[in-house]
């Protein structure tokens, strides 16, 4: 038996929740993997949310437990007074896949990967947690899936950039490219503010049938208009740009806008799709570590939001019932 | 014509919101001016405001939209479904006056070259709106005004302080030396806080008849704690420190304080400021960004809280009445523009014509009605109307000869040739109520939707778009006030000729009516030439 450890959160290799690591995703055994994909070329301002997928693994160890010595594996919402992912920590159902590979200076080659990746983690029947990279990635992920599903997307922009100027690949562009697969039926976006938005994004979203719910929008109406709008039960994808968030929470972001949901807004609408409708998958995406504050509270709060969400989707009965609790 | 650029906002020259700079103020043709005031001498803590100019054009260059790939040019807020400033960027009606010159080690000589560039601006008839540098730019900024003016300052303090042990140009004393200019009249202190309030300053503030409005009154009140006491369509300057909003909205600024306002509070009570008095500059002091966070966050909130500030500020009727609508940008492009176009079948374009140049709108297959308006190119406010010609000319039909005018009774065109003799100055463009009330139809498209389209850079609304002349419309009038709707007896080949009377802005619909007889069923295109 080995000694009692303390592991402490600045100690020991990093992997996301100190999951069991399993790059060969070919022989992949879990209900939920975690993938990152450390791309920003898609980046025309500020780069470096390639290093979010490293960061964002380190400070998740603070999440982590210490180790053997306070015997906690899943984590207790004081809140809620509610132990979340004991389960998935204990039996190992969580599992850090790395990251997809990048081909600097070649985003098609880099996305190939990602698509490939994901879609092995589908086939193992496990759900893809992905941690970006710029917003661009969200394309790659989501084409991998080859069932019907609707996709929520929280962000302050509506990243439905029109495809000129020899640029589709970019962060501007990806929810205008998941609206044009064949499989995606109801896009909800959330959260739009940025006075940067083009008005024609807008018209070109609504006209495909999107709900583009804007800050002030969610504040009078609440998260239940959100969820008016998604079909109760069906599978999901969510795509969080951690811009969705006040700007004064993510000063790592390179895009942060003022005017945006607080921390308990955001997880709160999670916590209530995860309940109603059926989550298949979901990203983080646009923590850019290289603008951070020095405690790295960017990286922090991105940690705190995938575990929270991997939490309540555990709880939920759609996913208990592709992943039953056997030992 | 230069090739499309992105633009991206890490590339090229920086300028506010990449505006044309004009830093020869004696020279100044503009609406709105800004300068940079980098001078951070009066700084008794940590300096580095010097560089907040510089910083926050910078990060204004994320709102400058991507070049003409985007083809946005003013900003759209999506939460009021509204467009601002269009008319301001595409005119180059704001442009960037660079930054007053520092005088390191002696403030009094900074000081005058701030008073002298901003009374240049005035001079100019143009707004300024000011980048600090430390808060002590604000007095010798206010100085410059001639006339009587209010003053509403946002800030954690009072930056009241006496002028004691040789201090007075200090971003301690400002609220002190702009009281004492015999210009200002009411003034209002908004966001007051920190606790190193000084009791005294305070006292003399009231003293003055000064209304200071702490943080728990103006949550009780909101933005009517400023404006009932701010006398409304009176000149008001806007003095803002960015440490009025709250502490982790600034980083990057040396004297912020918790509890402070939310970038929503403070953004709306600019707006009721702006609706209510005729705010006549501004400025935006104390960011810091050598203590800024690495993505220059407080920068970035400094620049949209400029641009949005001002978008407002130029709607107000007070500074509308002074900058009218001027289509500036079509007197310097006149040279390159086509002489020739096409109007397709149900869609309208616009062109450009000097006073004494003709156009001839010519059928291709026959009965198109084409459905004429036209603005004066010196004001938008002006423009051709139906109306006011039927009394002009005491007709209720026009014809060779005569003669167009506009709502401020001026010629505007004259007819000089007419192969068809018969059109319509009674009717209104066809819109998109016409065809759900008269047709049961959705979406059908329509002159005045049209004319939206064709005026896009203008940033005309439906409901500004003027009654139309109809051109080779067929609306017998009997005498018993009968007004049928028939087929245009117009022909291929057939035209009509106006000469201009004034520099215009002209637009043309190829009317979109299928439902009626008015175009006999069938839609063509028109043919426009300038000569």
């Amino acid at each position: 038996m080995m000694d009692a450890r303390w592991d402490l959160p600045f100690t020991g290799l990093v992997s996301f929740l100190r999951s069991p690591s399993h790059t060969d995703l070919d022989t992949l055994q879990a209900d939920m993997a975690v993938l990152g994909v450390p791309s920003d070329e898609g980046s025309p301002w500020k780069p470096g949310s390639r290093f979010a997928p490293r960061k964002i693994r380190e400070l998740s160890v603070q999440f982590a437990g210490r180790g053997t010595v306070d015997g906690q594996r899943g984590y207790y919402d004081i809140g809620e007074d509610r132990r979340f992912l004991d389960h998935e920590r204990i039996n190992r159902r969580i599992v850090d896949c790395g990251d997809a590979d990048v081909i600097y200076t070649n985003v098609k080659e880099t996305f190939d990967n990602i698509t490939r990746d994901v879609g092995k983690i589908l086939k193992a029947g496990a759900m893809p947690v992905v941690i970006g990279g710029d917003h661009a990635i969200t394309y790659p992920v989501v084409r991998a899936y080859t069932d019907h599903i609707n996709v929520v997307h929280f962000d302050a922009h509506l990243d439905y950039r029109p495809f000129v100027h020899g640029v589709q690949w970019a962060n501007g562009n990806p929810i205008r490219q998941v609206a044009a697969l064949s499989t995606v039926g109801q896009i909800i976006q959330v959260g739009i503010r940025s006075l940067r938005t083009r008005q024609g994004d807008l018209e070109d979203s609504r006209a495909r049938g999107n709900d583009v719910v804007t800050v002030g929008n969610f504040r009078r109406r609440g998260p239940e208009d959100v969820l008016a709008k998604l079909p109760k039960g069906a599978p999901v994808y969510v795509s969080i740009d951690v811009d969705a968030l006040d700007l004064p929470l993510v000063p790592g972001c390179a895009s942060s806008e003022v005017n945006g949901f607080t921390y308990d807004e955001l997880r709160r609408t999670l916590f209530a799709i995860a309940e109603e409708a059926d989550v298949v998958g979901f990203d983080l995406v646009e923590v850019n570590p290289m603008l951070d504050v020095p405690s790295e509270n960017t990286s922090l709060l991105a940690a705190q939001l995938i575990m929270e969400f991997m939490g309540h989707i555990a709880e939920s009965s759609a996913f208990r019932k592709r992943h039953p609790m056997t030992l | 014509m230069a090739e499309d650029r992105l633009n991206l906002p890490f590339t090229g020259l920086v300028s506010f919101l990449r505006l044309p700079v004009c830093a020869e103020l004696d020279r100044l043709d503009a609406d709105v001016a800004i300068l940079g005031i980098p001078s951070d001498e009066g700084s008794p803590w940590k300096p580095g405001s010097r560089f907040a100019p510089r910083r926050i054009r910078e990060l204004s260059l994320k709102y400058a939209g991507y070049g003409p790939v985007q083809h946005q040019r003013g900003f759209y807020d999506i939460d009021e479904d509204r467009r601002f400033l269009e008319y301001e960027r595409v005119n180059s009606r704001i442009v960037d006056a660079g930054d007053s010159d520092v005088i390191f080690t002696n403030v009094e000589r900074t000081f005058e070259n701030v008073t002298r560039d901003v009374g240049r601006i005035l001079k100019a008839r143009a707004l300024p709106v000011v980048i600090g540098g430390d808060h002590a730019v604000t007095y010798p900024v206010v100085r410059a005004y001639e006339h009587r003016l209010n003053v509403v300052h946002f800030d954690a303090h009072l930056d009241y302080r006496p002028f004691v042990h040789g201090v007075r140009w200090a971003n301690g004393n400002p609220m002190r030396l702009v009281s004492e200019l015999s210009t200002i009249g009411r003034m209002i202190q908004v966001g007051i806080r920190s606790l190193r309030t000084r009791e005294q300053d305070l006292a003399d503030s009231r003293a003055r008849g000064n209304v200071v409005v702490t943080i728990p009154e103006f949550r009780a009140q909101g933005s009517a704690a400023v404006l009932e006491k701010l006398p409304p369509n009176e000149p008001v300057y806007v003095s803002i420190d960015v440490d009025v909003l709250d502490l982790p909205l600034v980083p990057g600024c040396a004297s912020s304080e918790v509890e402070g306002l939310s970038y929503e509070e403070l953004r709306q009570t600019l707006f009721a400021i702006a609706g209510h008095a005729e705010v006549v500059g501004f400025d935006v002091v104390e960011v810091n960004p050598m203590l800024d966070v690495l993505a220059d966050n407080t920068s970035q909130i400094a620049a949209q809280l400029i641009i949005e500030f001002l978008g407002r500020v130029v709607e107000h009727p007070g500074y509308r009445a002074r900058h009218p609508l001027k289509a500036i940008r079509t007197v310097t492009s006149l040279d390159d523009r086509p002489r020739e176009l096409v109007i397709p079948a149900a869609h309208a374009r616009m062109w450009h014509m000097r006073a004494g140049e003709r156009v001839t709108i010519t059928q291709t297959k026959g009965h198109q009605v084409g459905d004429f308006i036209a603005f004066n190119a010196a004001d938008l406010t002006e423009f051709l109307s139906t109306s006011h010609t039927r009394r002009c000319i005491n007709k209720v039909a026009v014809h060779k000869g005569d003669t167009l005018y506009t709502n401020h009774r001026e010629p505007i065109v004259e007819i000089v040739e007419d192969t068809v003799g018969v059109h319509d100055i009674l009717a209104a463009a066809c819109d998109p109520y016409r065809y759900r009330r008269d047709f049961g139809v959705e979406n059908h498209r329509s002159c005045r939707m049209n004319f939206v389209e064709a005026l896009a850079e203008y940033d005309v609304p439906d409901w500004r778009v003027p009654d139309p002349v109809n051109l080779f419309q067929n609306s017998p009038l009997s005498p018993d006030g009968a007004y049928a709707s028939a087929a245009s007896l117009a022909k291929a080949g057939d035209r009509i000729t106006l000469l201009a009377k004034m520099d215009l802005i002209a637009a043309c619909s190829a009317c979109p009516q299928d439902l009626a007889p008015t175009n006999a069923g069938k839609l063509s295109d028109l043919l426009v030439r300038l000569s």
